[in-house]
C-alpha cells in the first residue's frame, strides 16, 4: 500500500524565488491498485510519480510505502528501494544508445546477487512479454520510438517490482503502439502490480482495467 | 560486484565510449611516455656513470697556479708513494684534441700499457690489449664518438694529429671501444704514453696529472690533508666530487624535465577535470538512467573509476612499453642528445637497460591517482543529484 500524508513539494531557484509544485497531498494506493493520475502539463503529474518512485524527495509530507516512510531513506536504501520495488516507465527514451536491448534491459540487475542464468531467464521472459525478443541483439539507437517504448517497460519489469510507475508512457507513441502499451499493462494489472500512470492521455479514459482516477491541478488533487 | 555481469557492462561500456577514452588514452600515452623516457634514460645513464667513475682512480692530483691547471712535475709521484695509505700512483698525460673537420674536441688519454693501471677500465684494457702488437707502431684505440666522425671523413685506418712542433703525427687505428661499455669513453683516444706527450706537447719529466690508489676510504681525508700541507699549489679531487659532479649535472637535467613534466601533466588534469566538469549529455543521461533504475552513488562512482581507471592503466603501460622501446632500444634519439650534451661530442652510446621499479611506482602513482580523481570529482557531483532532476 502506497500512501502519501500532506506531501508538498517546493523548487528553490535561490532564498527569494521558489515555485511550490505539489501542496500537502494526500493520497491513497491500494496494493494491486491501477490509477490514473491526470492533468495537464505543469499541474504537478511528473512531481507526484518521482516523489512515490523515490526519485525525489518532498519537502515535507510522509510517502508511507509497506508502512516505510521512503522519504526518510538515505541514498542506500532509497536505491534499493527504486532497484527492487519500482519499475519507471518515462515518456522519454532514457536508453544507453550504444548498448543493445538485452543490454539496457539488464541494467537494474548487474548491481543485483542474481546469477548469470537468472538474469537470463529474467530477460527472456520480460523480453517476450514485452515483445522486444526479436530485437535482443539489436543496438538501441536503431530501433523505431516503439520498440524504444518496449525496451523501457522490459527493463523496468526486469526486476519483477511491486510499483510501476509510468509517466505519460504514450506521449511519444503513434496509436497502434499506444494500444500495445495498454496491452501490457493490462498483463501486468493481472498479475496483482500496483499500476501509477500519469498521462493526459484521452486514450486511458475508458479503459475497464483502472481502478481509479485522480486529477491534479497546481499541485492540488481535486 | 566485480563479477561477470559487471565486467560484461563495463566492457560495453569502455567500447562505447572509445572515441572519448582513445582521445584521453593518446594525450596520456604521451605524458607517460616522455617522463618514462626521462627516468629510463637518467637512470640508465646513473647506472653507467656509477660503473665508470667506481673503476677511476681514488684521488686526482693536478699542479695549479693563478687558476690555472699546468703540467704537473712527475718527481712528486715517488713522493706521494711515500705517503702511508697510498697504494699506488701513477702520472697521466692526457689533453683535448681539436678535430677541424667536425669542428669537436677528442680527449687524448696517454697510457704506461707495461704499468698496473689504478682505473681499472684501462687495467682491463690493457689485460686484453696485445702490447707487443699495440707498441709495433703508433696505435690508438677510439671511442665510438672519435670513430663516427673519423669515418665521416674515410680516416678508417689512422689520423694524423699536428703537434705543436709543427710536425705531422700519424696515429693507426688499433681498435674502437664497445658503444655500451662506457658512455664516459665516447670522445677518448687512448695510445701510448709516449706518443700522447709528442702530440700533447707535453715536456720529459711532466704529466698533466697525478693519480692515487687509496684503497681505505676512511683514510682518504687524512691523505687529503697530508696533501694539501705538502703542495699548496695543488688541486685534488676525490672521486666522490667526480661522482658528485656528473649527479648533479644530470639531476639538474632530470629536474629540468621534472618540471616539465609536472606543467604537462597538471595541464592534462586541468583539462580532464574540465571535460568531465562540463559533463556530457551523454555521460549525465548514463548516470541518469543508472541511478534511476537503482544504482547506487558508490556504484555508480566505482564503475566510473573501474572504467577509467583500465584507461589510465593500459595508458600507463603503453607509455611504458613505448618509452622503453624508443630508449633501451632506438637509443633515445633527440632526448639523448639533451641529456649526454656534456660531452663535446654527439653521443652515440647505446642504453643499458636499468628499470627503477620504486621510480615507476611513484609515475604510476603520480599519474593514475590524479587522472581518476579529475574524473571521479565532477562524476560524483553528477551522482548526488536526484535522478529525477538528472532525467529532465
Amino acid at each position: 500500500m502506497i500512501q502519501l500524508k500532506k506531501v508538498s513539494k517546493i523548487f528553490t531557484s535561490n532564498t527569494t524565488d521558489f515555485f511550490q509544485a505539489l501542496h500537502e497531498i494526500d493520497l491513497l494506493i491500494e496494493d494491486g491498485e491501477f490509477l490514473v493520475l491526470k492533468g495537464i502539463s505543469g499541474s504537478g503529474k511528473s512531481t507526484l510519480l518521482s516523489i512515490i518512485a523515490g526519485m525525489m524527495k518532498p519537502t515535507s509530507g510522509f510517502v508511507m510505502v509497506d508502512g516505510e516512510n521512503i522519504a526518510s531513506l538515505s541514498d542506500y536504501h532509497i536505491s534499493s528501494y527504486r532497484n527492487s520495488k519500482v519499475g519507471f516507465i518515462t515518456q522519454s527514451f532514457h536508453l544507453l544508445d550504444e548498448l543493445s536491448v538485452e543490454d539496457n534491459i539488464t541494467v537494474p540487475l548487474i548491481i543485483t546477487d542474481l546469477s548469470n542464468k537468472q538474469v537470463n531467464q529474467q530477460l527472456l521472459r520480460v523480453m517476450k512479454l514485452c515483445n522486444i525478443s526479436h530485437k535482443a541483439k539489436q543496438k538501441v539507437s536503431t530501433l523505431s520510438g516503439g520498440e524504444k517504448q518496449r525496451t523501457i517497460i522490459a527493463r523496468a519489469l526486469i526486476n519483477e517490482p511491486k510499483i510501476i510507475i509510468c509517466d505519460e508512457p504514450t506521449a511519444n507513441l503513434d496509436y497502434h503502439n499506444s494500444i500495445n502499451f495498454i496491452e501490457i499493462v493490462t498483463q501486468l494489472k493481472e498479475l496483482n502490480k500496483t499500476i501509477i500512470i500519469a498521462t493526459h492521455d484521452p486514450i486511458f479514459d475508458k479503459l475497464e482495467v483502472v481502478d481509479k482516477v485522480v486529477h491534479i491541478s497546481d499541485g492540488s488533487l481535486e | 560486484m566485480l563479477n561477470k555481469k559487471y565486467i560484461n557492462f563495463l566492457s560495453l561500456l569502455l567500447m562505447s565510449h572509445r572515441k572519448k577514452h582513445i582521445a584521453i588514452s593518446f594525450i596520456s600515452v604521451v605524458v607517460i611516455f616522455i617522463m618514462a623516457s626521462v627516468l629510463f634514460i637518467s637512470s640508465s645513464i646513473q647506472k653507467d656513470i656509477n660503473n665508470t667513475l667506481s673503476n677511476q682512480a681514488d684521488i686526482t692530483l693536478q699542479k695549479y697556479k693563478a687558476g690555472k691547471v699546468l703540467n704537473t712535475p712527475n718527481a712528486w709521484i715517488d713522493e706521494f708513494l711515500q705517503i702511508k695509505g697510498v697504494s699506488n700512483a701513477q702520472g697521466r698525460v692526457y689533453g683535448m684534441h681539436y678535430y677541424e673537420p667536425a669542428g669537436n674536441y677528442f680527449m687524448i688519454v696517454g697510457v704506461d700499457v707495461f704499468d698496473t693501471q689504478i682505473v681499472k677500465t684501462l687495467q682491463s684494457l690493457t689485460n686484453t690489449l696485445n702490447i707487443k702488437e699495440f707498441l709495433k707502431k703508433d696505435n690508438m684505440i677510439i671511442g665510438s664518438g672519435v670513430k663516427k666522425h673519423f669515418d665521416e671523413y674515410a680516416y678508417y685506418d689512422y689520423y694524423s694529429f699536428r703537434p705543436p712542433d709543427r710536425s705531422i703525427q700519424k696515429v693507426f687505428i688499433y681498435d674502437t671501444f664497445s658503444k655500451e661499455s662506457d658512455i664516459v669513453s665516447n670522445d677518448m683516444i687512448i695510445m701510448d704514453i709516449d706518443l700522447a706527450r709528442k702530440i700533447l706537447g707535453v715536456e720529459e719529466g711532466y704529466v698533466t696529472d697525478i693519480i692515487l690508489e687509496i684503497p681505505n676510504p676512511l683514510e682518504l681525508e687524512i691523505i687529503k690533508t697530508k696533501l694539501i700541507i705538502s703542495h699548496f699549489d695543488m688541486r685534488i679531487i676525490k672521486k666522490e666530487d667526480i661522482k658528485k659532479y656528473y649527479k648533479n649535472l644530470f639531476n639538474y637535467k632530470g629536474g629540468v624535465f621534472l618540471i616539465f613534466y609536472t606543467v604537462v601533466l597538471i595541464t592534462f588534469l586541468l583539462i580532464l577535470y574540465q571535460r568531465y566538469s562540463m559533463i556530457a549529455y551523454v555521460d549525465s543521461k548514463e548516470i541518469a538512467i543508472l541511478r534511476s533504475v537503482g544504482w547506487r552513488i558508490e556504484s555508480v562512482l566505482w564503475l566510473k573509476v573501474s572504467e577509467n581507471l583500465l584507461v589510465a592503466i593500459f595508458a600507463y603501460l603503453s607509455g611504458i612499453i613505448v618509452a622503453y622501446f624508443y630508449v633501451y632500444i632506438l637509443d633515445a634519439p633527440l632526448l639523448r642528445d639533451i641529456f649526454l650534451g656534456y660531452s663535446n661530442l654527439t653521443q652515440d652510446v647505446s642504453f643499458s637497460p636499468n628499470i627503477d621499479l620504486a621510480i615507476l611506482s611513484i609515475l604510476f602513482l603520480v599519474f593514475v591517482i590524479p587522472f581518476v580523481i579529475a574524473i571521479i570529482i565532477p562524476v560524483w557531483r553528477v551522482s548526488i543529484i536526484e535522478p529525477s532532476e538528472l532525467m529532465r
